[in-house]
């Protein structure tokens, strides 16, 4: 299929259609506080297995766009974060919806989700044939290493201490070890349960940490609520000299999120954080930071915006998630049998083309959703939880089952689902678990491999240049996390 | 203290995994074999358990703010419900439609702190969740639910 014919198929009705649908339930699902884009999408996993790959990840790529743009609605007109990537817009979006410029705020803020998401889709589409062609040269040590430092790198940045984001990508590793070994064919840690022998379902163990979990977590304080502005006047749509002021702040916020977004692990809420920072750190009013400054609220949501691309590139090029949601995606593509990296390129360029042309279509299309309807989805963020709640654990037990027709997997999303909300209240953050779980299958057959090679010596994890290179970040992060939090504690 | 319990959970854990790769047969054509990387992920978890256990965390207590108290007995009953929705799932007695409005009816019940000015929307909301659901994967996406 060329690549004209693999456009034509992208914008024929149903991928718009599947694409639309996406993004709608994306900025829906995000703009509702306690709601986020890895629960939808892996909830919605299950229903995409009677579709094609193609509108199977358009839609998902749809969801994961909106996702991360709708939270800006309830974080500028509420206060409260649609999700945890739009946590820093609400330290100046809402100011500036509460000073009486709530559609200017909301402006900002999708002005500058649409900017960040175009201008690293350009990166998207520049880099990942490249970066493609160079994971071919990775050999199974550089494999093995590249698992290691993803995992190192979201454990550093993730929530709480490095010693509990290690803790939680070793057990998401481990919980990827029970069934039939992959190299013998050997039943392990399987502990006599014939269930056991095809492993934990990588779906059912998803629902449960992300969607259960998060339930139970909102559960536990139920009676929150917010108190939503109401949006009023014009000014949704930026002028020219908006555009102009600002363009500096746009383009170095996206581009911070695009490279964060590559980074393994990584993912939109740290972009955002960095994006942040930094502009507050240049500004030469840092004092307006915190009070409505509209420099606060591009920073925040260009760079998260450009996080999403930028984390597809790593997922299409190498396998690699760049981000939770990324290793989500991951899972989906295992389960519509499509391989990610050079092989994508060569044997489904049709597919290539629907996830790079569906990243920049969604984005347009959460532009005009969200300056036309933001007003009308926010309304949507005060439907009381107690009657959401009960139909997303439905959709929860419902999906699970729907994966293989198994009760088992019934079984394992209700403990996952237990054991995700135990792991957040005692600060042992989720995101390592998953990418572990998801790269635990390419890292063992790595290392195993790599070993095999040699003979034995694990020496040249260290010394060949690409993995030494990975180990090398790896051990610096360890070191500069460690050194940090010492300090930290030393601190009265 | 909730660390303590989280890094003896986490060894005790890791002593069942290390137990159980000793039954793994030895390595034949490879220097690893089956066994080498679970039990060297077990050893890591617990060693990095034992700062857990020695040097806890202090937790704030989940008092909640102002205006809200947590609700800590509420997850409790929800999870309750999905259980044994799952066992009524599981023994095929009850249809999949029946069951899954019984378990919206309660669980928004107890969400709702059973505020009766919500009954009836629950009442009609439920019904047409459940039937409607069953409809679609039964009829739309050829799932054979129970």
């Amino acid at each position: 299929m060329d690549m004209m014919s693999a456009i034509g198929a992208l914008f024929s009705p149903l991928p718009v259609f599947f694409m639309a649908l996406g993004t709608f339930l994306g900025i829906t699902v995000g703009a509702i506080p306690g709601l986020t884009g890895a629960m939808l999408i892996s909830l919605t996993l299950p229903l995409t297995f009677s579709m094609t790959p193609m509108h199977a990840l358009v839609m998902l790529i749809g969801m994961y766009v909106g996702a991360i743009s709708g939270g800006l609605i309830s974080a500028t007109l509420l206060r409260m974060p649609g999700t945890p990537s739009s946590i820093m817009t609400t330290l100046d979006g809402y100011p500036m919806a509460r000073g009486g410029q709530p559609a200017r705020a909301l402006g900002f803020g999708i002005s500058a989700s649409f900017f960040g998401g175009c201008l690293a889709w350009i990166f998207l589409v520049a880099l990942s044939r490249p970066l493609s062609e160079l994971a071919t040269k990775f050999g199974p040590f550089e494999i093995f290493s590249l698992v290691l430092m993803a995992i190192v790198l979201i454990a550093s940045v993730s929530e709480g201490s490095l010693l509990r984001g290690i803790i939680s990508g070793l057990l998401g590793m481990l919980v990827a070890i029970p069934g039939v070994d992959p190299a013998g064919g050997s039943l392990r840690l399987t502990f006599g349960f014939q269930d056991l022998t095809g492993g934990f379902g990588l779906l059912p163990v998803l629902i449960g940490v992300f969607a259960v979990g998060q339930i139970i977590s909102d559960v536990a304080d139920i009676d929150r609520k917010g108190e939503l502005l109401a949006v009023k006047g014009k000014g949704m749509f930026l002028g020219l000299n908006d555009w102009i002021r600002n363009m500096g702040n746009l383009v170095r916020s996206s581009l911070i999120g695009t490279w964060i977004g590559i980074l393994p692990g990584v993912g939109a809420n740290i972009a955002s954080i960095i994006a942040y920072t930094t502009t507050k750190n240049l500004s030469k009013t840092p004092e307006r930071f915190g009070k409505g400054a509209e420099e606060g609220i591009i920073a925040s949501e260009s760079a998260n915006n450009a996080s999403v691309a930028g984390a597809l590139i790593p997922l299409i090029a190498m396998g690699i998630p760049g981000s939770v949601i990324d290793a989500i995606l991951l899972g989906a593509m295992t389960i519509h049998a499509v391989t990610p990296g050079a092989l994508l390129f060569s044997n489904n360029p049709d597919l290539v083309v629907a996830i790079m042309g569906s990243a920049l279509v969604t984005n347009f299309m959460m532009f005009g959703m969200m300056l036309f309807g933001a007003v009308y989805v926010a309304k949507l963020t005060l439907v009381p939880r107690a009657r959401l709640l009960p139909i997303i654990l439905l959709f929860c037990l419902l999906g699970s089952y729907a994966v293989t027709n198994s009760m088992y997997d019934v079984w394992v999303m209700l403990g996952f689902g237990v054991i995700g909300f135990c792991m957040e209240r005692c600060k042992v953050p989720l995101g390592p678990f998953v990418i572990g779980l998801v790269l635990a299958p390419i890292a063992e057959p790595g290392l195993r491999s790599g070993l095999m090679i040699t003979g034995g010596d694990i020496l040249p994890l260290f010394t060949r240049p690409i993995s030494g290179l990975f180990m090398a970040i790896c051990i610096g992060m360890v070191i500069w996390q460690t050194r940090a939090e010492f300090k930290r504690r030393r601190k009265p | 203290m909730r660390d303590r319990i989280l890094g003896c959970i986490l060894i005790v854990l890791c002593g069942a995994v290390y137990w159980a790769t000793l039954d793994l047969p030895p390595p034949t054509y490879e220097p690893l074999g089956p066994a080498a990387f679970p039990r060297m992920l077990a050893v890591l978890i617990g060693v990095l358990a034992v700062p857990l256990i020695l040097k806890p965390e202090r937790y704030e207590r989940d008092a909640g703010t102002d205006d809200v108290k947590p609700t800590p007995w509420m997850p409790v009953w929800l999870i309750l419900g999905a259980v044994v929705f799952a066992i009524v799932m599981q023994s095929r007695m009850v249809s999949f439609a029946v069951t899954a409005t019984v378990f919206l009816i309660y669980a928004t019940a107890i969400l709702t702190r059973f505020d009766r000015r919500g009954w009836l929307p629950t009442l009609i909301i439920s019904p047409i969740i459940g039937f409607g659901l069953e409809y679609i994967f039964t009829s739309i996406f050829i799932i054979d639910l129970p």
